[in-house]
C-alpha cells in the first residue's frame, strides 16, 4: 500500500468534513467546560454550599468504591461526545459516497491513480475510527481542562479552607479509566461495523434520498414480518428479535455484571466485546465489498 | 509510429441497449484525435471505457496497460479532464495541489503553481468561489503538471466563453503536446479545434463511421459550389449533402474524381464541421 496516498486520502476526507470533524467536538467541549463555570459564577462563587460539597467530596474520596464513582463521572463526561460522535458518524457514512456522486467530483477522484479499494477503505477507516477518535480526543482534553481546574481548586481549598481533596488524585484511577474508554473504541467499531457498512452501501447505491434508502428497507422488512406473523399466527418475530438482540446492551450487561463484578472499566469492555458477532462482521464485509464493486463498475457520469 | 492506445471491438451495453458498438481505434504518439459525434453518440462512454471508469467488452490497451485491471497504474501516465466541472466545490486550490502531490507520482507542484501564477486564481481560494473559466484553468493546471503520455479530454471547454476556449487549447499545445504524447478530445465545437487535430473519428449511435487523418479527409472530401446548369449532373455523382442558400447550391462529395467535380463548379476544401454534418446526414438516411 502506498502510504503517501493513504495519508493524503485521509487528509482529503478531513478537509471535506472539517466542520463536523473539528468544529463540532470543539464546540461541544467548549459548552461542557463553560457550563459548570457559568453555573458556579451565577451561584455567587465560593458559597458555603459549594464548600460543603467539597468537604463531602474530600470525605468520600478515601472510601472504597470511589474509583467506581470517578469512572461514572468520567463516563458521564464522555457520554455526550460519544452520542454526538455516533450521530455524526451516521451522517458521514450516508454522505461520504453519495456527495461525490451528486456533485460529480467522483469523476475527478477516479481520474487519479488511487484505487477504489483505497478510497472505500479510507472512508470506512475515517468514519469508523478516526472520527470517533477525534471526539474522544476532545472529551479527553475536556477532562484535562477539568483536572487543571480541580488541581487549582485543590490548592486553594487546601490553603484557604483546610479542605484536602488530594485523595481524589490518589484514589481515582483516572488514567486507567480514560484508557479503558479509549480501548472500548475498537470493539465498539466492530460491533457497529455492519451498520457502517450498510450505510456506505446505501451511500454508494442510492441516486436520491440516501437516508430513506438506509431506513425504509428495514422498516418495510419489519412491517412485512409483523403482518406475516400476525396473519399466520406464528410464534414470534425473527428479524425484529435479531435486531433487538444485536443492538440491545441490557441483556449483555446483565450477563457480564453477574459474572464479573470486580471492575467498572472491564464491565464496559466486556459488554461491548460480547456484542461483536462473526456473522454480523461477515455481513458487514459483504456490504463493503458490494460498495467497492458498485464504485468500480457503475457508470458515474 | 508507436501506438499508445488501441481499442479492438470495444462494445458497451446498458441492459439490451448497446451504446458503443465494435469500436476499433488506434492512436499513435504525436496524434491529436478528435472524437466527434452528436449528443448520445457514445463518445463519453468510449472515453470512460478507455480510462477503465466503466466496464466494457472487447480489448483496450493504453500504454501497455489493460484499463480494466490496471487502472491505477495506467492513470499515473494518463491525464483526464471530464466534460463537466468536476472539481469538488469544497476544495481549496492549495488543497487540490497538496492532494495531487500526495496521490500522483508524476505530479509537479512547482509547474502547477507557476501555471496558476499566470492566472487570477489565488491558492487560498475555495473552488466554489471561482468562475467556470477559472475552474477549467485550475483543472488544466493540475493536469498539465502531470507528466502524462496520454491526455483524454471530454468536452473540456463546454460552457466556456470563446477567449477561455482559445486559451485552453493554446495552453494544451504549448504546455503539453509533444511528438511522444497523444491527445484524445471530444467536442461539439469542432470548428474551433480542427486546426489542431491530426486525426478525427466520427461516431454515431455507438459506431465509428469514419476514422482517418485530417489530411486524408481533406483530400477525400470536396465541397463544390455547383452552377445552376450542372445541378442534374452533380446529383448523379451522389453528393453526401446539398445546401441551398441565397440561390447558391453547394454539395459535399466523398471520393469523387477531381476532374469530374471541376466541370460542376468551384471546388473548395470543406471544414471538418461540414464533413461531419455530411457524414452524419448520410448515415442517418
Amino acid at each position: 500500500m502506498n502510504m503517501q496516498q493513504f495519508t493524503t486520502s485521509i487528509k482529503k476526507e478531513i478537509w471535506e468534513y472539517k466542520k463536523i470533524f473539528l468544529w463540532i467536538p470543539i464546540i461541544l467541549a467548549a459548552l461542557i467546560i463553560s457550563a459548570p463555570i457559568i453555573s458556579y459564577l451565577l451561584n455567587g462563587g465560593a458559597s458555603q454550599e459549594w464548600l460543603y460539597r467539597f468537604e463531602r467530596l474530600a470525605e468520600v474520596s478515601n472510601r472504597e468504591g470511589f474509583t467506581g464513582l470517578v469512572y461514572g463521572m468520567v463516563s458521564f463526561l464522555f457520554l455526550p461526545f460519544l452520542v454526538i460522535s455516533t450521530i455524526v458518524q451516521l451522517y458521514y457514512f450516508i454522505a461520504c459516497l453519495f456527495d461525490e456522486r451528486r456533485d460529480l467530483s467522483i469523476l475527478f477522484w477516479r481520474s487519479l491513480p488511487v484505487s477504489d479499494a483505497m478510497s472505500v477503505g479510507v472512508k470506512l477507516l475515517v468514519g469508523a475510527l478516526i472520527l470517533p477518535a477525534l471526539f474522544l480526543l476532545a472529551a479527553t482534553l475536556t477532562l484535562v481542562v477539568f483536572l487543571i481546574f480541580i488541581f487549582i481548586g485543590s490548592v486553594i481549598l487546601s490553603v484557604s479552607y483546610d479542605i484536602a481533596l488530594w485523595g481524589i488524585w490518589a484514589n481515582s484511577d483516572l488514567i486507567s479509566h480514560v484508557f479503558s474508554i479509549w480501548f472500548n473504541l475498537l470493539p465498539y467499531t466492530l460491533w457497529l461495523f455492519p451498520v457502517y457498512a450498510w450505510l456506505m452501501l446505501v451511500s454508494m447505491f442510492s441516486s436520491k434520498a440516501p437516508f430513506l434508502w438506509a431506513t425504509l428497507p428495514i422498516v418495510i422488512l419489519l412491517l412485512v414480518e409483523g403482518f406475516v406473523v400476525n396473519y399466520f399466527d406464528f410464534n414470534g418475530y425473527f428479524f425484529a428479535n435479531i435486531l433487538i438482540d444485536y443492538f440491545s446492551l441490557i441483556d449483555s450487561a446483565n450477563g457480564v455484571i453477574s459474572n464479573n463484578p470486580q471492575s467498572f472499566a472491564s464491565i464496559a469492555l466486556s459488554v461491548i466485546v460480547k456484542k461483536v458477532n462473526v456473522v454480523a462482521l461477515l455481513i458487514g464485509a459483504g456490504f463493503i465489498y458490494a460498495t467497492y464493486w458498485l464504485r468500480t463498475n457503475r457508470s458515474h457520469s | 509510429m508507436t501506438a499508445l492506445i488501441s481499442m479492438t471491438n470495444v462494445t458497451k451495453s446498458y441492459g439490451d441497449q448497446q451504446v458503443v458498438k465494435n469500436v476499433n481505434l488506434t492512436i499513435n504518439a504525436g496524434q491529436i484525435l478528435g472524437l466527434v459525434g452528436p449528443n448520445g453518440a457514445g463518445k463519453t462512454t468510449c472515453l470512460q471505457a478507455l480510462l477503465g471508469l466503466t466496464g466494457f467488452d472487447g480489448n483496450i490497451d493504453v500504454l501497455g496497460y489493460n484499463p480494466k485491471v490496471e487502472r491505477e497504474k495506467m492513470l499515473s501516465e494518463v491525464a483526464y479532464i471530464s466534460d463537466v466541472a468536476v472539481l469538488p466545490k469544497w476544495l481549496k486550490v492549495e488543497q487540490a495541489l497538496t492532494y495531487m502531490a500526495g496521490v500522483h507520482p508524476n505530479f509537479n507542484r512547482d509547474k502547477a503553481e507557476s501555471f496558476l501564477a499566470k492566472t487570477n486564481i489565488q491558492l487560498k481560494s475555495r473552488i466554489k468561489t471561482l468562475s467556470k473559466g477559472m475552474v477549467t484553468q485550475l483543472h488544466l493546471a493540475l493536469i498539465l503538471a502531470v507528466d502524462a503520455k496520454v491526455l483524454v479530454l471530454d468536452e473540456p471547454t463546454l460552457g466556456l466563453d470563446i477567449l477561455t476556449r482559445r486559451q485552453f487549447y493554446n495552453h494544451l499545445l504549448e504546455d503539453f503536446y509533444s511528438e511522444e504524447k497523444c491527445i484524445v478530445v471530444t467536442t461539439h465545437q469542432i470548428e474551433e479545434i480542427e486546426h489542431i487535430l491530426t486525426d478525427v473519428a466520427f461516431i454515431q449511435e455507438g459506431k465509428v463511421v469514419l476514422s482517418a487523418s485530417t489530411d486524408n479527409i481533406r483530400d477525400r472530401f470536396k465541397m463544390v459550389a455547383v452552377t445552376e446548369d450542372q445541378l442534374e449532373s452533380a446529383q448523379q455523382l451522389e453528393p453526401l449533402v446539398t445546401n441551398k442558400f441565397m440561390g447558391l447550391t453547394t454539395m459535399l462529395f466523398d471520393n469523387a474524381k477531381e476532374n469530374e467535380l471541376q466541370l460542376l463548379g468551384n471546388i473548395s476544401s470543406p471544414s471538418l464541421a461540414d464533413i461531419f454534418v455530411g457524414v452524419m446526414s448520410k448515415e442517418a438516411c
